[in-house]
């Protein structure tokens, strides 16, 4: 009895380091040189301090695209061609403590995040199809011209640059607003 | 045994249905303000700026006591403001500037048919559709 019991042992210690073995063999192959994306160019997953939340830490990449997209915010109020989108940013609380500006800026940021290829958040919104489409959406009531979406563009741009973005990396998040062209405009 | 299955299912889905009810509830409820929550507020002028205007319009809000950021658009005769929600307000903010300038600046408040234009990056989470459709009851 005691013998089968060893053999049971031995054969599950040799079953065991094939395993080890295996797996070994294979994370050599997955290490393979993994392309920065633009996430990490904008900071990455390095964690810094949150200026708005004192005590609190953050993704410095996540918290560059949230300085971009605030200041695109003020861009988008205050540009009278498309505020008349963004009413809900002057809405002043809308669920928890969590005000229009706020709520619009997690979004956006999220999404950015997403699209500028960030593991650790993930966007909960509508796709850009749906989310522009009253048919779909019955928060916006008209669909978004060729202009809509240029002025958009304009005001990021802007945003961009006030948070001192560099021309470089703001024509890659540009190429991010631009490959969501075709879903969004639909008239 | 038929009769008594049906109650536990029926008993189960119940709890389940309250308990998602309250969270609802928690997690969408309006609290007050905490020491984070920024507000955007929008001052509409009868006439258009100029640039001298701006500038001292942009320094007299940045002078108030809990505005964050200020942006002013001479041209489309507004002005642009996030405040701290705990230590001032929107209309707090207006009222001291016409007290202090004769601008005759109104604080802009989107209507309801505004605010149907919507946000298009409104969240679409399991969570939020739940809050609109226990709004939508009540």
């Amino acid at each position: 009895m005691l013998f089968f019991k060893s053999r049971h042992l031995a054969i599950g210690v040799v079953c065991l380091g094939l395993l080890l073995t295996v797996g070994a063999c294979s994370k050599d192959h997955s290490s393979a040189p993994v392309q920065a994306t633009l996430y990490d160019s904008l900071g990455g997953t390095a964690m810094v301090q949150d200026p708005a939340n004192p005590g609190t830490m953050i993704e410095k990449g996540r918290l560059g695209i949230r300085s971009v997209v605030d200041s695109t915010i003020f861009v988008i109020a205050a540009d009278t061609a498309i505020n008349g989108f963004f009413s809900v940013l002057l809405k002043e609380v809308t669920s928890g403590n969590t005000s229009g500006l706020m709520a619009l800026s997690k979004n956006l940021t999220d999404f950015f995040c997403v699209g500028t290829g960030a593991k650790d958040f993930s966007y909960t919104g509508k796709n850009m199809h749906d989310a522009h489409n009253p048919s779909t959406n019955p928060r916006i009531s008209m669909l978004v011209g060729d202009d809509d979406f240029n002025e958009f563009v304009t005001d990021l741009v802007k945003g961009a640059k006030q948070v001192g973005l560099s021309d470089q990396l703001i024509a890659q998040v540009g190429n991010v607003v631009a490959a969501q062209k075709a879903q969004v405009v639909q008239k | 045994m038929l009769k008594r299955s049906l109650f536990i299912l029926g008993t189960l889905l119940l709890v389940l249905v309250a308990a998602v009810t309250v969270h609802v509830y928690l997690v969408t409820r309006v609290r007050p303000p905490d020491d984070h929550t920024r507000i955007l507020a929008r001052m509409d002028f009868p006439h258009r700026l100029t640039a001298g205007d701006s500038t001292g319009i942009t320094a007299w809000l940045y002078g108030r006591k809990g505005v964050d950021h200020v942006l002013c658009n001479p041209a489309g005769k507004l002005v642009i403001f996030s405040f701290f929600a705990k230590k001032t307000s929107a209309g707090t903010v207006v009222n001291d500037f016409n007290a202090s300038f004769a601008y005759h600046a109104t604080r802009h408040l989107p209507t309801e048919a505004e605010m149907t234009m919507g946000c298009p990056f409104v969240s679409g989470s399991p969570g939020y559709r739940m809050y609109l459709f226990f709004k939508h009851l009540f």
